[in-house]
């Protein structure tokens, strides 16, 4: 019991390291002349950095039978959902400076900003019902639930594109990465189809 | 002005390339050469530093040292607090040398810009290829204090050094049907990295233009210099363009080409995403970038603590210079 405590201290610790590590920068003036900026850029893409690496979970635990990668899943997905609060919070309070009309204005206003937001939406359902009771209170339809983590996965690409000045070697690794593992459940998906359609 | 009818970057430059050296080396060592040979050739290799940097380096260091002895004060200026030189020349956007703001200073270190040349063609009497020491000796140096607002909606004050655009246009007599001036950046990707970036939305080399008579305006300037030093790589050395009343990208770095014509140029965010960059540019606080608003800019350094955030002024606050330029122009159509 204790180890499961320490081990979840220590996975939260992790998983906490990037947020502390630029709030710490940003705190001692070491993100250069424009922190706000630089803090709500990192959180967002730390955001898709552990949402990909959610999605990266089952294709190890399948494709290199190690099903202990699976005990991560959970707590990656809960990163991912954070970070994804706290680039809104530090856009909110430090690009806008806390003004609540102003952000109303410019999430309506301002096309880019709606696939990153219906992700958000749909990264808080999944995160509210990401546990144990949740999941068996929801029974069949959890799993259909969080399926939409793939649609989470385009919408977050399209909006982290769609803000780009310009593409990159970095963008296009971005891209190929996630259509990589969306591609890929397309792909078990179909095999499943296939062999259910003719049973050997 | 000396006019000089070779290729500007062949000119001058096979003597400092390392490949040459390299090349030479090849050829000693065929020869049967020793160790005591090699090192004899590697002590020529000062030397040889040496004589490039007798271009236009000297001429503008002389340049900026009287300058900074004579005590003059800027011959423009504006109330506003200078930005700090290490974020004037630790925070660009340079894409020639990545997209990050700290890559510019990181990988433009070795970047070569002297010997430099300009070629000047299109509609003038005079075009060609001219060192860009023969163009600076022609000029006086002076300061000006500017505001630069990024499109990014961030902003800087910072003191160039330099001379009116207007100045070096004259000297070319562009013809009357020359409406237009072109700029161009170096392509080099061998020397900028951005360059060589195979996915990068941006067409090398960069392309900026403006009206000829907003180049006329005696706002227009080029910049050598900034903080009374020369200009570092990573803000367009050794010469760039500063138009205080657009958008910073407007003003095109490290410049080896203007052309004059009669046709608007499309220049290379207008090419680049035509819905979000114009050919104007011009700072408006009523007409939102799409995906921000342009009413506020927050002046730099800030912290988290102190966003030093301040509402945008149309034209940059520079109106009474260039309102009359765009007189009857709907700025919210041509932005």
């Amino acid at each position: 019991m204790q180890q499961s405590v320490l081990s979840s201290i220590a996975r939260f610790l992790f998983l906490a390291l990037p947020f502390c590590f630029y709030l710490l920068m940003g705190v001692v003036g070491r993100l250069g002349p424009d922190p706000s900026k630089v803090l709500m850029e990192e959180l967002g893409e730390w955001a898709m950095i552990f949402l990909i690496l959610t999605l990266l979970v089952t294709p190890l635990s399948r494709l290199a039978s190690m099903p202990v990668w699976v005990r991560f899943r959970r707590p990656l997905g809960l990163a991912a959902f954070f970070y994804a609060v706290l680039h809104v919070l530090s856009y909110y309070g430090f690009i806008l400076g806390f003004s609540l009309a102003e952000f109303i204005t410019e999430i309506a206003s301002r096309p880019y900003i709606y696939p990153g937001m219906l992700a958000l939406v749909l990264l808080t359902l999944l995160a509210g019902t990401s546990t144990r009771s949740a999941q068996r209170a929801l029974g069949r339809s959890w799993k259909r639930l969080h399926r939409s983590v793939y649609l989470i996965a385009l919408l977050v690409l399209l909006h982290y594109l769609w803000q780009l000045r310009s593409l990159s070697v970095e963008s296009v690794a971005y891209t190929l990465t996630v259509s990589f593992l969306l591609l890929l459940r397309v792909f078990w998906w179909v095999r499943v189809k296939h062999r259910s359609a003719n049973p050997v | 002005m000396r006019l000089i009818r070779k290729n500007p970057w062949s000119d001058g430059r096979e003597q400092v390339t390392p490949e040459s050296v390299y090349l030479a080396r090849r050829k000693f060592m065929t020869r049967g050469a020793v160790l005591g040979g090699v090192l004899a050739l590697s002590s020529l290799l000062p030397s040889i530093g040496a004589a490039a940097t007798s271009g236009h380096r000297r001429i503008l260091q002389q340049k900026l040292r009287r300058y900074n002895s004579s005590s003059q004060s800027p011959s423009f200026t504006v109330p506003d607090e200078l930005t700090p030189f290490r974020d004037a020349s630790g925070y660009n956007n340079f894409y020639e040398f990545g997209l990050g703001k700290a890559d510019p200073a990181r990988f433009s270190q070795a970047f070569k810009t002297d010997p430099w040349s300009i070629e000047v063609s299109g509609a003038a009497n005079k075009t060609g290829v001219f060192h860009l020491e023969d163009i600076l000796a022609f000029h006086d140096i002076e300061e000006r204090i500017y505001r630069l607002r990024c499109v990014e909606a961030w902003s800087m004050v910072i003191p160039w050094l330099g001379f009116p655009l207007a100045d070096f246009i004259k000297r070319f007599e562009p013809a009357s049907d020359a409406q237009y001036v072109v700029f161009e950046t170096l392509y080099d990707p061998e020397q900028m990295l951005g360059q060589k970036d195979a996915f990068s939305s941006i067409k090398w080399p960069y392309v900026e233009g403006l009206r000829i008579d907003e180049a006329m305006n005696p706002l227009s300037f080029l910049s050598v210099g900034m903080y009374g030093k020369v200009l570092p790589n990573q803000n367009g050395a050794p010469i760039r363009l500063v138009v205080p009343w657009k958008y910073g990208f407007k003003s095109i770095k490290s410049i080896v080409r203007v052309h004059f014509q009669r046709e608007q140029p499309v220049t290379t965010w207008q090419r680049a995403a035509p819905h979000e960059y114009g050919f104007y540019a011009n700072v408006n606080p009523d007409v939102d970038h799409p995906r921000w608003s342009q009413k506020t800019e927050r002046r730099l350094p800030a912290s988290l603590f102190s966003k030093n955030r301040i509402p945008t002024q149309l034209f940059n606050g520079y109106a009474e210079h260039v309102a009359h330029l765009y007189q009857g122009l709907d700025l919210s159509k041509f932005y």
